[in-house]
């Protein structure tokens, strides 16, 4: 629950930002003070809506208004601190000139008085509200100093500062009257405050060697491998096998072993992908709704759009006896709703584990990306749906992991269960296409489709006729079509469609770069 | 029956007083251009983006009737070419919109025609090509269309709608159209509300960033006509956050976290 929140909170979080500025900066949610590095903003771990954004947006800030880095020749740790502090105010500032609201998320978290101290640090969190609020009055003379430098002659509006110059001499002259005031400065101790501002790494290239990487949290069995997975539990069903040299099935010749897919929950940065997931599922709906249409028999109705001859007739009948007219004189093709029982076959042999995109993703990842989407579309849509993950080992080891059966409801095991699936082994892909039809074809719901999300050709350890995995596929198609079962194929990626298109037929394939083209493949396979 | 309604049958199609439209580019000139060979057009462009106040616009400016047509995916052929109706003597004969438009000379505006089955939207094809004509099977008749027939569609490309034919799209010039600049934008949405400039300003900034969340967390950004209903309740004397929020915040989203991200930022844009 507590990552579910953790994404949600990184959606909306992230989403804001775009709302603002229009920036998309990596976020995490893993440290105890804010800070920027290496253009990602760093938040506290614990969430708290008020001061992340309070601490989001003024990062934020730094990103669109700030120089990208100042000079740090010649100023001291005071001087340093007063820089940071006048350049966290000049860039609220302008943040608040173009969006006016941001000034009620910051100004409740100042809460510095005359009466918190005099101290260098209580005087910089004295000096950063005056600066924050206009409606806040400093009796201190060097808070007033530091607020005439900083807004000049004009008023409380906008600052005087201009750039990393500016603020650097103001700096160093406030600077300079707190070393006349021999006020002590401790910079290892000190924090900035309030808490919601970062603590200025990113401002000082040399300060960069304290900042800690964001600690990666080890993901829990991310390292189990697929082969350990216990067999014990599984069951193994027989599948005949089309070999195309004598023409003639050979029966039970292929064993898929069933089993259960493995969870693992990773808290990685997963916010974003379930967000794109949710997104596409939402397109998809359109997409997958063509299964739910489907004409019945022809009824009479009081509308449509060609007449019923014999209704015509009974109508004429009645009128000229003078009775009352049955009025339902059209025919009227009727669609009702169906259900649908998708079967989504996800083909994990090790090919895919080769790079899709730039963002480091794998062809599997991609597969089972798409996989999830369409499942919550379909689940939104009142269909029922299995996804399974498959590969193979010859002909006696053709696994397949259950992710989600048609029982099972789209949430965070299954999503837990597809990133569980770990690229291994071969693509015996006609056997686990006639086991999807068998599982398929015992249910009573109509029409009854596989959809293979696969990233090219069948291949096994134990044959070596590129042909023959090809037409034995093609015939599992060719026998499920003919038992009510449909099958087409999504080929995400690059990939030759020659071999889909010959198991599949032409119009049954259809090539995706990227989620964002599922919605139409899947239009086009299913229209 | 009103004597003029018998002699016109699209009287009640005419389009009187100008309805107000602020051209963003040459799309005037361009629309006037196909007009003058009655080339089939589409108007491609987001939803509330003023596809459908152009053409408004564009059949007052032409002084042609405009037959509107909302598509939608139960809309049959029959919807569009007409029907038998009985009647108390038999059987009658009820021209649809596009036959009336074809028939007459009206302008005929099918609003998101992909919206239609692949079955109905064929209905047009011989009227948008050179045989400009339209075979009424039912009634064994060929419409000619009259030289004032103009077939206008518009369609809102996106990846949820479903894709137009290729022997549809081949049919038609287009004309993209988007949502215009934030000045432009600013001075249609003050105009169309009655509302000062700066507040009008003030809505076009905030419904601009909801289109950044465009295909992210949202399917649409905030429309034209979204913003200008929010500048309406302005008008009337709601404050702003509380006009946007019913205009625009609440309408646009039900995913909790895209909705609480435009609340925020309309707490910070006010």
């Amino acid at each position: 629950m507590a990552d579910s929140a953790d994404a949600a909170a990184r959606t909306t979080l992230s989403h804001w930002l775009r709302l603002l500025w229009n920036l998309a900066p990596p976020l995490h949610l893993n440290g105890e003070q804010p800070f920027i590095a290496a253009g990602a903003i760093h938040l506290p771990a614990q969430i708290h809506w008020q001061q992340h954004a309070a601490a989001a947006a003024h990062a934020a800030a730094h990103l669109v208004y700030s120089p990208r880095r100042f000079d740090s020749e010649g100023l001291g740790t005071i001087a340093r601190a007063l820089t940071g502090l006048l350049e966290d105010a000049r860039v609220e500032a302008l943040a608040v000139r173009e969006l006016p609201g941001l000034a009620r998320l910051w100004r409740p978290l100042h809460t510095a008085t005359p009466a918190s101290g005099a101290d260098f640090e209580t005087l910089l969190q004295r000096l950063a509200r005056a600066l924050a609020d206009p409606a806040y009055d400093d009796p201190h003379v060097w808070v007033r100093k530091g607020r005439a430098l900083f807004f000049g002659e004009a008023g409380y509006a906008l600052p005087a500062l201009h750039g990393a110059g500016n603020v650097r001499s103001a700096a160093v002259r406030l600077g300079h009257d707190i070393g006349q005031a021999r006020l002590q400065f401790n910079a290892k101790t000190y924090r900035v405050a309030p808490g919601y501002r970062d603590d200025h790494r990113w401002m000082w290239p040399a300060d960069v060697l304290t900042a800690a990487p964001p600690p990666a949290r080890a993901p829990a069995g991310d390292t189990q491998d697929d082969e350990t997975v216990s067999v014990t539990s599984a069951t193994v069903t027989r599948h005949a096998e089309w070999d195309r040299l004598i023409a003639r099935l050979r029966p039970d010749w292929c064993g898929v072993i069933e089993i259960a897919a493995q969870d693992v929950f990773v808290s990685s940065a997963a916010g974003g992908d379930e967000n794109l997931i949710r997104h596409t599922a939402a397109q998809l709906r359109g997409s997958l709704r063509t299964l739910l249409r489907r004409q019945s028999a022809a009824r009479r109705s009081e509308e449509g759009e060609v007449f019923d001859p014999a209704a015509l007739v009974d109508w004429q009948v009645a009128r000229r006896r003078h009775q009352a007219s049955e009025p339902r004189v059209y025919r009227a093709p009727a669609t009702r709703a169906v259900r649908a029982a998708v079967w989504l076959l996800i083909d994990q042999s090790a090919s895919t584990a080769a790079a899709y995109d730039s963002d480091g993703h794998c062809v599997l990842q991609t597969a089972t990306t798409t996989a999830s989407a369409t499942a919550l579309a379909l689940q939104a849509l009142g269909m029922r749906c299995t996804v399974a993950g498959f590969h193979s080992n010859g002909r006696h080891a053709v696994r397949m992991a259950i992710v989600k059966s048609f029982t099972q409801p789209v949430d965070e095991t299954m999503q837990a269960r597809l990133r569980g699936l770990r690229p291994a082994g071969s693509t015996r892909l006609g056997a686990a296409l006639r086991h999807a039809a068998q599982r398929l074809a015992a249910e009573c719901d109509e029409p009854r489709w596989v959809l293979l999300i696969s990233d090219g050709e069948p291949h096994d350890v134990d044959v070596h006729d590129p042909r023959y995995l090809i037409d034995d596929a093609r015939h599992a198609v060719m026998t499920a079509a003919r038992s009510g079962v449909r099958m087409a194929c999504l080929l995400p990626g690059q990939g030759g469609a020659g071999p889909a298109r010959r198991i599949f037929g032409a119009g049954a394939v259809q090539t995706v770069h990227g989620l964002a083209d599922v919605p139409r493949a899947l239009r086009r396979l299913l229209g | 029956m009103d004597a003029s309604v018998a002699n016109d049958p699209l009287s009640a199609y005419r389009v009187d007083c100008e309805p107000f439209y602020q051209s963003s580019a040459d799309e005037v000139k361009l629309f006037e251009a196909a007009y003058a060979h009655r080339l089939p057009l589409v108007l491609k462009g987001p939803t509330g983006c003023g596809k459908t106040r152009f053409v408004e616009h564009m059949a007052w400016r032409l002084q042609r009737p405009l037959i509107t047509v909302a598509c939608h995916e139960d809309l049959t052929a029959g919807d569009l070419i007409g029907r038998w109706l009985l009647d108390g003597e038999g059987t009658r004969w009820q021209d649809g919109p596009l036959t009336l438009a074809a028939r007459h000379g009206a302008i005929c505006y099918l609003d998101e025609l992909v919206e239609a089955r692949a079955n109905t939207t064929v209905v047009i094809h011989p009227l948008t090509d050179t045989r400009r004509m339209l075979p009424l099977a039912p009634r064994n008749e060929i419409v000619h269309a009259h030289g004032d027939f103009q077939l206008v569609i518009s369609y809102n490309p996106s990846p949820s709608v479903r894709e137009m034919k290729a022997s549809t799209r081949q049919r038609f010039c287009a004309i993209e159209f988007a949502y215009p600049d934030n000045a432009c934008e600013a001075a249609i949405v003050a105009h169309e509300a009655g509302l000062d400039p700066e507040r009008a300003a003030a809505i076009v900034g905030f419904g601009t960033r909801t289109r950044r969340l465009h295909g992210i967390g949202l399917d649409e950004g905030a429309s034209t006509r979204m913003l200008v209903r929010a500048a309406m309740l302005v008008a009337r004397g709601l404050p702003l956050p509380a006009a946007c929020k019913l205009a625009i915040v609440d309408p646009l989203s039900d995913e909790p976290e895209a909705h609480e991200a435009l609340q925020a930022a309309l707490d910070a844009a006010f």
